[in-house]
């Protein structure tokens, strides 16, 4: 099958779902600070490095971990992958840009976006989610740091060529 | 570990190409279609190896992994990229076919290559397969390409995304 479905429908395939239309109602309910290119971007962005993660350490010959019910690359991946993942480093650059907290603030402001991911993270662990087998839940810690940090990077390098317009968002 | 050395090579010259088609593209497109090309030669890499099992490398050998992860985010979206470039600039009609021939086999004969070389078994798969693999690829690479250089020229908001 192209895209294998769930084994069984349960508790990973529900959190999924909920969680996927819970973020996404945040997207459209809260006020953005981002132009649509901007989004764009960060959204092809993220999905880029949430699949390069997972296709390269959750498989053969790394194997630190698997998603849902097995190694193969199911529909609930892709939900996850181009979904899923992509909205919580949206929030992260949006909420930036309001006040662009700069030096300690800006360390600070990663440092606690960092803690959010890591505390979904481990929730998506309780629901099997993510099952590691070799990996550990404070690495994905250092990973997030890094993420974050690039989005806001790629988002202020975005901003400068196509910056966001006063009254042209909700 | 030569085939390694060459295409961290090859990895160097397509990063070095990407300086010079900043120059002719735009930056925010150029990012947009590198990630977006990432993506689909990675979801059509993992449908066809892992979920359809049409083709099989050594899943133990990091040296296999890596050497075929280097093209992957350098060389196959460099050729991909400098292609999207040559299909929306304003060359005849037969010099776009032609262009668009000699990078598809491009990308083609790296697979080719590393089947060669015994670091990829094609099961059943074969070059016509790869080559509409590959013309998919491009296909909707050009579709996102298109809109997102419509979206940087209106550059206007989006109210729902």
């Amino acid at each position: 099958m192209i895209l294998p479905l769930p084994e069984k429908f349960d508790a990973n395939e529900i959190f999924i779902i909920l969680s996927t239309i819970i973020t996404l109602f945040l997207v459209y309910k809260l006020p953005r600070r981002l132009s649509a290119v901007i989004i764009v971007i960060i959204w092809t962005f993220n999905v880029f490095l949430a699949l390069m993660a997972d296709i390269t350490i959750s498989i053969k010959p790394y194997n630190f971990y698997f998603t849902i019910d097995h190694y193969t690359h199911e529909l609930f991946d892709v939900i996850l992958h181009f979904v899923t993942y992509p909205t919580l480093p949206y929030f992260v650059v949006n909420f930036y840009q309001y006040k662009k907290p700069k030096g300690l603030k800006g360390l600070f402001y990663i440092i606690f976006w960092a803690g959010v991911a890591i505390s979904i993270e481990w929730i998506s662990v309780k629901f099997h989610v993510f099952t590691y087998t070799g990996w550990k839940l404070y690495f994905s810690f250092f990973v997030y740091i890094v993420v974050f940090a690039a989005n806001i990077w790629l988002s202020n390098f975005l901003e400068k060529r196509h910056p966001y317009k006063r009254g042209s968002t909700k | 570990m030569k085939t390694l050395w060459l295409f961290i090579v090859l990895a160097i010259i397509s990063f070095g190409s990407f300086y010079i088609l900043m120059k002719k593209m735009n930056v925010t497109n150029i990012l947009g279609c590198y990630f977006f090309s990432n993506i689909l030669i990675t979801n059509t890499g993992v449908i066809i190896n892992l979920n359809l099992k049409l083709t099989k490398q050594d899943p133990t050998s990091t040296l296999i992994f890596w050497t075929q992860k280097f093209p992957e985010l350098s060389l196959k979206p460099a050729l991909l990229l400098w292609l999207i470039y040559i299909l929306f600039s304003k060359r005849s009609m037969i010099s776009k076919l032609i262009h668009l021939f000699i990078f598809l086999t491009a990308l083609v004969s790296s697979e080719i290559y590393f089947v060669h070389i015994g670091y990829l078994e094609w099961v059943n798969w074969n070059v016509f397969y790869s080559y509409v693999r590959y013309s998919l690829i491009i296909l909707l690479l050009a579709i996102y390409s298109f809109y997102l250089e419509k979206l940087i020229t209106r550059n206007k908001e989006v109210d729902t995304i």
